[in-house]
């Protein structure tokens, strides 16, 4: 008996959180399928009459009725994906580098390395935001994703290296000294050991590079001016003009540049579980 | 082996594993150095952007200007606020979500796939939805509260600053509690089911499990997720930016969007740099001292 | 194992390159133009007016930057950008944004001295600041002399300095008297309010029989719509903010602390004023006076004549009218909001002649009229406020033309940002009674002490 009241409180707790975390966006989506006149109707009407799916049709097929900024929104969600992909690949190829060397080797030199990574990464970024914007200016790689790239790059690194030197410390040194006896380089244990039994750690560490690069505004806003290098999340700010805010459109534009991002976690959660699981536990 | 071999043996290991953080610290330093620099250098001088050519070194003036400004200190309170608030609370609600989740039970997955869906969606669009949202005349929140009949008439919601500020700290917190929820997650998974087993046959009831079993082996990794929270939300800039920027009145300037209104609105560059390294001043201490805390507290363990 | 250390720094490394490679290929693209604009140069200092042949200036690319005008729902200023294109063969790259995030792109640019954009938003409110921090070239180096007589005076004057033009106005945005017609009529009201007390009162009859919700509602949000709506109200009570060395006067003025206790007592007083317009921006205070919840738009702008005609946004379709009068505590201090927006050259532009040709080209009498025709935008040029065309389909305009001498624009200030921030916290303690408008001034005061 007391077993199933259990269960009936259980499976309550998750509703709640389902609904708890759903409901906003649930609201999003409603939106981006409403009209403005009914989204302004007092009292709320939760579900739409008429279900709009005008903004749908303009972003993903464009036509004559298409605002700039809709048909504009492939070539972000390629920028998007561009800058996302080559962030989340350097900080990995370089930061696991790193991540094995603070992990392995214990020096003073490194630790104080280590530390002031750290501390660059509690600076708020914004005060710097205006020297880069010089130093971007003057070698005119404005307006381009590779320095976008090196930007988000800088910011990140730090929390990647973190992340992954934690799950490194996590694996045994005795798996790679026995492969080094066996005449293992100490990269090679890197490439096929610590790695491989990381991968989980790893993987997490790869999506959350992904998405932060995704959804990144402010500098972005900053730095790309024209589609050349314009990235999703700018876009869906430039649905407004003067006074107003075409609630609907945004909407909608937010929901469809919301998708990879929600993709890759939700999909992909399994490994940041198994990753979190696997390095967690030293915190 | 000789000394001599194991010397240069060791010499050769520290310089390959040196050599392997240079592409990080390049990288870094390739973007960073040049700001970090410049805007430590430009913070002892009275730089105004649109009046470039009078600026002059000042030393320590605007630093000690900073010290002396009711807004700040006002700003600076507010941030703490908001920073332990959603913190605080999205452990809090992480570690209870993280326990349902670590139940059994029909499509466990796909709820915790779920999850992390605040979490991923860009802070535009989240910004953009919660204004919607604590609209005054069409919002879903007035809406939803007035025809369960909880409030008479629709309330405007961010016309007080104290009331908007926790408005955001709700929308921040419906944001990043994934992670924390992630995080704390993981690491109840790490708990062997042993330790739980041995507490029954004690005769131990639940709550008493998670008071002695649960909670001591989570502590570790709560702190640290404590403190990276602690740090991003600091940093929080896009919900404000989008749903009040800064007001009503100064009700949701918190120090970050603080910074952006001396460099950006007003370009007066040398204080804003100013108060950014004071705050990561006032940042790196309470960090240093947290993790001070934290790893002795491993170490006892 | 030294081998695969260099092989993968050189894999980073590369990457690197190639991503930089992406970058160093648009410098090489803008030096050809440079080039061009070079060859250009000796020609005109040679002549002193000489405005260089068109063909020398095709194929050139230029980079503008300017907010989306708030009644553009067409899109005719880039199908108009497209003509421009098309004739000229210069190829605009046409950025179009929300006022605030196009203000910090523009800001961020000149601040660093770069030079991403060739023609630029030139907002009222940025002359002072931008005049002393030299980011602009005067206009009347490029435009054929006289070109500019004709322009509203109000909006030249705005952009000159010193008896030069730095910005050609391409948004006359004036301020008008709108109000609900059909509202007034059912209750037998001849003739919208002259004065402020005439608006408390009509304000209450109209609400006590039910035929409005509210007299009026306001746009306090913080922002710059909170400060278009208090100064209008200053000016309209005769206040003056500062005189003319500069000096702040606004905290002893008597008409000031006067205009804002005017505000506050409407909303929480005689409460003829939406209680929710402490949270409202300008398109808020629109969505409830096109759904007939007020009667009043005191600082309405003519995009909303538009919008109350389109029976898919309002639901007082025909019902609105122009007041011949703005309004003011007496019919002597009348005065409305001008804010004016201009398009400038920045001094680092590698492209000032094709830029020219593009403001001239926009902001040109034919192109006025069209986009006048088009979206109801109100004209830049005074003759076109006679037209026929534009009076035929917008008689309103005649009774716009009567308001636009009342127009006035905001304090030139370089500081104009953290007076308006300023001004906005202290003018929303007020609303909200925490302070006195005499305290609230007087913490403005020292508020902006720094600046003076």
């Amino acid at each position: 008996m007391k077993k199933i009241l259990y269960r009936i409180l259980l499976y309550f707790m998750v509703a709640v959180i389902l609904i708890w975390i759903l409901a906003p966006y649930a609201w999003l989506v409603i939106s981006s399928l409403s009209t403005k006149a009914e989204l302004i109707s007092v009292p709320l009407r939760w579900i739409p009459k008429k279900i709009n799916l005008e903004g749908y049709k303009q972003i993903l097929l464009g036509g004559k009725f298409a605002t700039r900024a809709a048909r504009d929104f492939k070539k972000g969600a390629l920028n998007s994906l561009l800058v996302a992909t080559f962030v989340t690949l350097i900080c990995m190829g370089a930061g696991s580098l790193a991540a094995f060397s603070f992990s392995r080797f214990r020096s003073k030199l490194l630790n104080m390395t280590f530390l002031s990574i750290l501390l660059s990464y509690m600076l708020p970024p914004i005060s710097i935001a205006i020297p880069i914007y010089i130093i971007l200016s003057r070698l005119h790689i404005l307006d381009n994703i590779g320095s976008l790239v090196f930007v988000y790059c800088s910011f990140n690194l730090p929390i990647a290296v973190w992340f992954m030197k934690e799950f490194f410390d996590e694996i045994p040194v005795d798996l790679e000294e026995a492969a080094q006896i066996d005449g293992c380089s100490k990269l090679k244990t890197l490439w096929k050991i610590v790695m491989p039994l990381s991968t989980p750690g790893l993987a997490s560490t790869a999506i959350f590079l992904f998405v932060v690069s995704w959804n990144e505004f402010f500098f972005a806003l900053l730095y790309t001016t024209t589609l050349a290098s314009k990235t999703l999340p700018v876009l869906v700010g430039e649905f407004s003009s003067k006074i107003a805010v075409d609630y609907v459109m945004m909407s909608t534009a937010g929901i469809l540049a919301g998708i990879p991002p929600v993709i890759m976690a939700v999909v992909f959660q399994k490994y940041i579980v198994q990753g979190l699981t696997a390095g967690a536990v030293k915190g | 082996m000789r000394f001599i071999d194991k010397f240069s043996a060791y010499k050769s290991k520290r310089l390959f594993y040196y050599s392997l953080i240079i592409p990080v610290i390049i990288i870094i330093l390739l973007v960073l150095i040049y700001p970090l620099v410049h805007s430590f250098y430009i913070s002892f001088f009275n730089l105004t952007l649109y009046k470039a050519a009078e600026a002059k070194f000042v030393g320590l003036k605007n630093y000690i200007d900073i010290m002396k400004s009711a807004s700040f200190w006002e700003s600076m309170g507010r941030t703490a606020y908001f920073v332990l608030g959603t913190v605080i609370v999205e452990i809090i609600l992480g570690l209870a979500i993280a326990l349902v989740l670590n139940q059994k039970f029909i499509g466990r997955t796909v709820v915790r796939g779920l999850v992390l869906l605040p979490w991923a969606l860009p802070g535009v669009v989240n910004g953009v939805m919660w204004k919607w949202i604590y609209n005054a005349n069409y919002g879903a929140l007035n809406a939803l509260l007035s025809q369960l009949h909880i409030i008479n008439s629709y309330q405007i919601w961010l016309k007080d600053p104290f009331v908007a500020l926790n408005l955001i700290m709700a929308a921040n917190i419906w944001k990043e509690t994934p992670v924390a929820i992630m995080i704390i997650l993981a690491s109840l998974q790490t708990i062997p089911s042993e330790l739980y087993e041995a507490a029954d046959i004690d005769g131990a009831n639940p709550f008493s499990k998670f008071r002695w079993v649960t909670l001591p082996l989570i502590t570790p990794v709560v702190a640290t997720t404590f403190i990276i929270k602690a740090i991003w939300a600091v940093k929080e800039f896009d919900l404000i930016y989008m749903i009040t920027r800064g007001g009503p009145q100064e009700g949701t300037t918190i120090i970050n969007f603080f910074i952006y209104l001396q460099s950006f609105k007003f370009l007066k560059f040398s204080y804003g740099s100013a108060i950014a390294y004071m705050v990561t001043i006032l940042v790196i201490v309470l960090a240093v001292v947290f993790v001070r805390r934290t790893v002795m507290q491993s170490v006892r363990e | 194992m030294k081998k695969y250390v260099v092989w993968l720094l050189v894999v980073v490394f590369s990457l690197s390159m190639v991503l930089t490679g992406i970058g160093c290929k648009k410098a090489e693209e803008a030096a050809p133009a440079e080039e061009a604009v070079e060859e250009a140069a000796p020609a005109e200092e040679v002549a002193e007016e000489a405005v260089p042949a068109e063909e020398e200036l095709a194929g050139q690319k230029i980079t503008v930057i300017f907010p989306k005008h708030e009644m553009d729902t067409v899109g005719i200023f880039e199908s108009q950008t497209r003509e421009f294109e098309e004739l000229t063969g210069i190829e605009v790259e046409l950025i179009q944004a929300e006022w605030d995030k196009t203000a910090d792109k523009v800001i961020a640019e000149m601040s660093a001295g770069g030079s991403a954009y060739d023609v630029i938003e030139f907002d009222n409110g940025w002359v002072a600041k931008f005049d002393k921090a030299g980011w602009l070239v005067p206009l009347d180096d490029y435009m054929p002399s006289g070109w500019k007589d004709g322009l509203t005076p109000g909006a030249a004057s705005t952009f000159s300095v010193g008896g030069k033009l730095y910005g050609v106005p391409w948004n006359n945005d004036i301020r008008f008297f709108l109000y609900n017609k059909k509202m007034l009529d059912d209750a037998g009201i001849s003739a919208p309010p002259k004065t402020y007390d005439e608006l408390i009162d009509q304000s209450k009859i109209l609400m006590d029989k039910g035929i409005a919700k509210y007299g009026i509602a306001d746009f306090w949000a913080k922002g710059w719509c909170l400060c278009n709506s208090v100064t209008p109200y200053i000016y309209s009570f005769g206040g003056t903010l500062f005189d003319e060395d500069g000096n702040p006067v606004f905290n002893t003025d008597p008409a000031v602390a006067e205009a804002i206790q005017f505000m506050v007592d409407a909303l929480n007083v005689e409460k003829i004023t939406d209680p929710a317009s402490i949270t409202y921006f300008q398109e808020d205070a629109m969505n409830i006076f096109v759904a007939g919840d007020t009667a009043f738009m005191p600082q309405g702008w003519p995009g909303i004549m538009a919008t109350s005609n389109n029976p898919e946004l309002s639901n007082i379709v025909g019902q609105v009218a122009v007041a011949e009068w703005t309004l003011g505590k007496t019919p002597d201090t009348q005065a409305t909001m001008n804010l004016p927006e201009a398009l400038a050259i920045p001094k680092t532009s590698e492209h000032k002649e094709a830029a020219w040709k593009y403001i001239e080209f926009m902001c040109s009498k034919e192109k006025d009229k069209e986009r006048g025709l088009a979206i109801g935008s109100i004209p830049l040029w005074t003759e076109l406020y006679t037209d026929e065309d534009l009076i035929a389909m917008y008689p309103f305009w005649a009774q716009f033309g009567k308001q636009l001498i009342y127009a006035r624009p905001h304090p030139a200030l370089e500081w104009i940002e953290e007076w308006i921030y300023n001004l906005e916290i202290e003018t929303q303690a007020a609303l909200s009674q925490e302070k006195t408008p005499q305290e609230a001034l007087d913490d403005l005061l020292k508020d902006i002490e720094g600046n003076l």
